[in-house]
């Protein structure tokens, strides 16, 4: 009996133990973004004064400053203009692709699909200063396009992989039954193929999506027009700017977060799913 | 059917749109950067070949260059030795039937979501030492004395940005691990169980052995992401102070986007390229997976 207490309290001091450090992990990745999201509310003093409370009369003006003088809402809409363009005509050509890939016959089907893989290792570094070069002469720098073409063209090899690997499991008969009815490959591709691959497209998009909304490099060399920057380089312009005005920079950092934690709070399941695929599937 | 599925025009004008934008802006450039590592070219020059110079002084005469390899290596090391055991330990505990699996999940993994600018940005004002928080609390428990200027510092910045890397990618790299022990089918462990097997021996000798092959391909991933590393360094060092920060990928930035040797920073990066291809070929090598037999 006694034995048998023993044992029972060691089991409920290791779990006390157990859950004790998972929730201070995690709270860990929290407190960051809490305290983030408090301080940008806050005049410079009281961050200064005091950064752990929670301020009694928040300053929203931290936020409209950002948005209109800081030229963060102008970023916004930027940002968005080129990671949703980007992301869409990444899934029609890849999709166009993995369709020729998998259902179409020519002998070089494989060599294109490995030849298309092998971007997966090429970091965009290498590329950058060609490019930079190219765009320069044909002026294309400080347009939106300078931007999407990078991102589709980085973003192929993943969404072709993905792609490829789901088309190739759906049934063959299914477009013998369209072309005795007379249908072209055009169609069996937009009425067929294309729809019922929502799943690997939804799950493209969201990958895509997110590195698109984040990426750094790219934006940072070839937008230098600030009417035409993406948040990230705004936000590491800002820096310099309000160097000084640090509440209106955390209220800026706010702005560029939100969205993705509003969706990632909805569709959290699925996100984690889309952007560990490659991985897990590789 | 056969006819319609041969048809080159149509197999071109499906696969043609994809093929030219990827050969036009990832493949084409590749080349050329491998062209210019070979040419003396500033902006204001015109190019002039200079066979492996710029290789030769990046690796003999430039200390600031050796600094960056050595960096990143520390980077890539430290990522490596930090993420992959956490990542394990955290997949292990929250897989099976834990209470408040989903809550971890979804914080763990919630850092990946966020752009390494706005984390890179949020980590330099925790890191202030005037008002952030880390010296703060440090003070206001006692261990005054171990306050730091984290990111102005040479001492220190390097451990600072590693932590932030570590914070922000350990619960992708657990998503990971995750997935491979559920992956374990059921009946193996609860063999393992009824023939008496201990939790820790069910670790060594069943989950370890099983999800061998996928740390390979995660360590392959974080070992080239490392090389790649760039964002974050912008952001809270724009590799200072004093070069101590610096790495492969923001060397190639100054070099070639501040100081504007365009020659010089392509052979920056086909080092960087090159070390991609041998770190993934060297650690594939290593893992070489054999497909698992349950």
């Amino acid at each position: 009996m006694k034995y048998i207490f023993r044992k029972h309290k060691k089991i409920q001091t290791g779990a006390i133990a157990f859950y004790t450090i998972l929730i201070a992990f995690s709270i860990t990745c929290l407190y960051p973004l809490i305290w983030l999201i408090l301080n940008s509310f806050k005049t410079n003093s009281e961050l200064f004064n005091n950064p752990w409370g929670i301020t009694t009369n928040p300053v929203f003006e931290n936020y409209t400053t950002a948005w209109v003088a800081g030229k963060i809402g102008i970023s916004f809409l930027n940002s968005a203009f080129v990671a949703v363009s980007s992301m869409l005509i990444t899934i029609i050509i890849a999709s166009m692709a993995a369709f020729a890939i998998t259902r179409l016959k020519w002998k070089l089907s494989g060599v294109v699909l490995g030849f298309f893989l092998l971007g997966v290792m090429i970091p965009i570094h290498s590329t950058l200063i060609p490019l930079f070069m190219i765009f320069n002469k044909i002026k294309l720098t400080n347009s939106y396009m300078a931007l999407i073409l990078p991102y589709v063209a980085f973003a192929l090899p993943a969404s072709i992989f993905i792609l490829t690997g789901f088309m190739s499991t759906i049934p063959r008969d299914i477009e013998e039954a369209v072309i005795i009815d007379g249908g072209s490959m055009a169609r069996i591709f937009w009425r067929i193929i294309f729809p019922l691959s929502k799943s690997p497209i939804a799950t493209i998009s969201i990958f895509n999506f997110a590195s698109m909304w984040n990426e750094l490099m790219f934006a940072l060399i070839f937008m230098s027009d600030p009417n035409k920057m993406t948040l990230p380089v705004s936000l590491t312009r800002f820096k310099g700017q309000y160097s000084t005005n640090w509440t209106v920079q955390l209220s800026a950092i706010v702005i560029m977060v939100i969205p993705s934690i509003t969706i990632y709070l909805f569709l959290s399941d699925r996100i984690i799913e889309s952007m560990t695929i490659g991985a897990v599937k590789g | 059917m056969e006819i319609m599925q041969r048809s080159k025009k149509t197999i071109l004008s499906f696969i043609l749109p994809a093929l030219i934008i990827y050969i036009g802006i990832v493949i084409i450039p590749i080349f050329n950067t491998v062209y210019y590592s070979f040419f003396k070219w500033n902006i204001l020059d015109t190019l002039k070949f200079t066979g492996l110079n710029n290789f030769i002084n990046l690796f003999t005469k430039d200390a600031i260059f050796i600094k960056s390899m050595k960096n990143t290596f520390l980077l890539m090391f430290w990522s490596l030795a930090i993420q992959t055991p956490l990542a394990i330990l955290l997949a292990i505990a929250i897989s099976g039937n834990i209470k408040g699996k989903r809550y971890f999940k979804t914080v763990f993994f919630l850092p990946n979501i966020l752009s390494s600018v706005a984390i890179g940005l949020l980590w330099s004002f925790i890191y202030n030492p005037e008002f952030g928080i880390i010296n703060r609390l440090l003070s206001s428990i006692g261990l005054g004395n171990f306050t730091r200027l984290w990111l102005a510092d040479e001492k220190t910045v390097m451990g600072s940005v590693i932590a932030v890397i570590c914070w922000q990618f350990v619960g992708y790299h657990m998503i990971i691990y995750l997935a491979a022990i559920e992956n374990i089918p059921a009946e193996l462990k609860e063999a393992a169980l009824i023939d008496g097997v201990n939790q820790n021996k069910m670790i060594g000798y069943i989950i370890l052995p099983l999800i061998r092959p996928i740390v390979g391909i995660d360590m392959v991933l974080m070992a080239t992401g490392s090389l790649r590393f760039f964002d974050l360094i912008y952001v809270m060092t724009n590799g200072g102070p004093n070069h101590a920060s610096e790495v492969i990928a923001s060397y190639m930035y100054y070099k070639s986007f501040r100081d504007y040797q365009y020659g010089y920073g392509s052979a920056v990066s086909v080092v960087l390229l090159t070390l991609c291809l041998v770190v993934t070929f060297l650690l594939n090598k290593i893992f070489q997976t054999e497909e698992i037999q349950y």
